[in-house]
């Protein structure tokens, strides 16, 4: 959470582009992450988070403070972004496509070209069985494990109990599990 | 030499498990599963913790973000915007509250008076009493239409017979033939009558 967040957003409300700035620098690459490894495709992620963060902009002024962090707010916007993209152009997901995007997964610090490749090979595989999980289970594990969030706000993102929660993780988990074991 | 010693010792103490480890090993006792199964998941959330570094370009952030900035998005900014803004809203909200008033208060009196008994009711009596005058008027002009024609036709008599012809002999004697003095209907004309004779 930022810095007077609540001041920023107040200010974003009155319409200050300024401040909405600020916001959309700091929650920039966690919704973008989030499009990203539920689209697969970096240009397609690009363009929803673009179109949220636009949306966000347009609706601010109505934005109503109930208690939740400011950043659920963004997370279901782009959630329906994502819902209303594929419906509007009867889409189907494509393959994931993360050939560009593979590179910042590179561990810069690695020693050997071996380590980085295996690294690679983990990380396409897991985002390839991320894209097979349940739209909810993707949200727990990538606010979860990506995002780092505990366990309360993931539950206030997704509009469920806590105990949900930790349920859909646990079923999330194992789901990965599978997926992963059947592709090697 | 038995200071260098103790303070040698006491760096042991900056000795401490690795993160990992100390996580790994943490889930397992607290969890009660299997140490495989854990070790799997830790790893996984490892893996998945590597993902963080996707970040969007460079280039499209900067973009994006001007392009939204740039935008105008309608927003009641000046204080004669504002003020407009909620005269407006001000003003349909008074006009609903009272016309809802105005509703509310007509359905309140008729509640309290039914409105047909009490105006339909006054009404009737004012029309049965414009009727009664109307009644007395018309009976009044038809008596004076009586009377007129009476006195014209006495006068054309009295202009045209002479008044020895009215109180002659043979008149009254032909007059008096034409009258039925047994009709207790007649006592009043024969009374008047005698007394105009004599």
């Amino acid at each position: 959470m930022l810095e007077d967040e609540k001041q920023l957003i107040e200010k974003a409300c009155g319409g200050e582009p300024e401040a909405f700035g600020l916001l959309y620098d700091h929650y920039l690459p966690k919704i973008y992450r989030f499009v990203l490894l539920k689209v697969g495709q970096r240009e397609e992620a690009e363009d929803l988070t673009h179109q949220a963060f636009l949306r966000a902009w347009e609706h601010i002024p109505r934005y109503n403070d109930q208690g939740f962090p400011f950043s659920s707010w963004l997370y279901r916007i782009a959630k329906n972004i994502i819902i209303d993209h594929y419906r509007a152009f009867d889409k189907r997901k494509r393959d994931v496509d993360l050939e560009d995007v593979m590179e910042q997964l590179i561990d810069t610090e690695s020693v050997t070209a071996e380590k980085n490749l295996d690294l690679k090979f983990d990380m396409e595989h897991l985002m390839k069985a991320i894209e097979h999980l349940k739209d909810t289970e993707q949200d727990v594990i990538i606010m979860r494990f990506v995002e780092d969030l505990p366990h309360e706000e993931v539950a206030t993102h997704i509009g469920k109990s806590v105990g949900a929660t930790k349920l859909i993780q646990h079923r999330a988990l194992k789901n990965l599990k599978s997926i992963l074991s059947s592709n090697r | 030499m038995k200071q260098d010693l103790i303070h040698k010792l006491k760096e042991l103490q900056e000795i401490k498990p690795s993160n990992e480890f100390a996580a790994v090993s943490k889930l397992i006792i607290l969890s009660g599963e299997s140490a495989e199964n854990l070790s799997w998941k830790v790893s996984l959330a490892q893996k998945l913790g590597h993902l963080k570094r996707l970040s969007p370009r460079t280039h499209f952030s900067a973009v994006s973000r001007e392009f939204i900035l740039n935008r105008q998005v309608a927003r009641p900014t000046t204080l004669s915007q504002i003020f407009k803004k909620s005269f407006n809203y001000g003003l349909a909200l008074g006009v609903t509250v009272v016309f809802m008033a105005l509703i509310t208060s007509v359905g309140y009196l008729g509640f309290l008076s039914p409105i047909p008994t009490d105006i339909y009711g006054k009404n009737l009596t004012d029309a049965s009493d414009a009727i009664k005058d109307i009644d007395i008027h018309l009976q009044e002009a038809e008596y004076f239409a009586a009377t007129d024609s009476t006195a014209s036709l006495a006068l054309r008599e009295a202009s045209t017979t002479s008044l020895i012809d009215n109180t002659s002999p043979t008149v009254i004697e032909r007059e008096s033939h034409r009258t039925d003095f047994k009709d207790p209907r007649n006592m009043n004309i024969d009374k008047l009558l005698n007394q105009a004779t004599l």
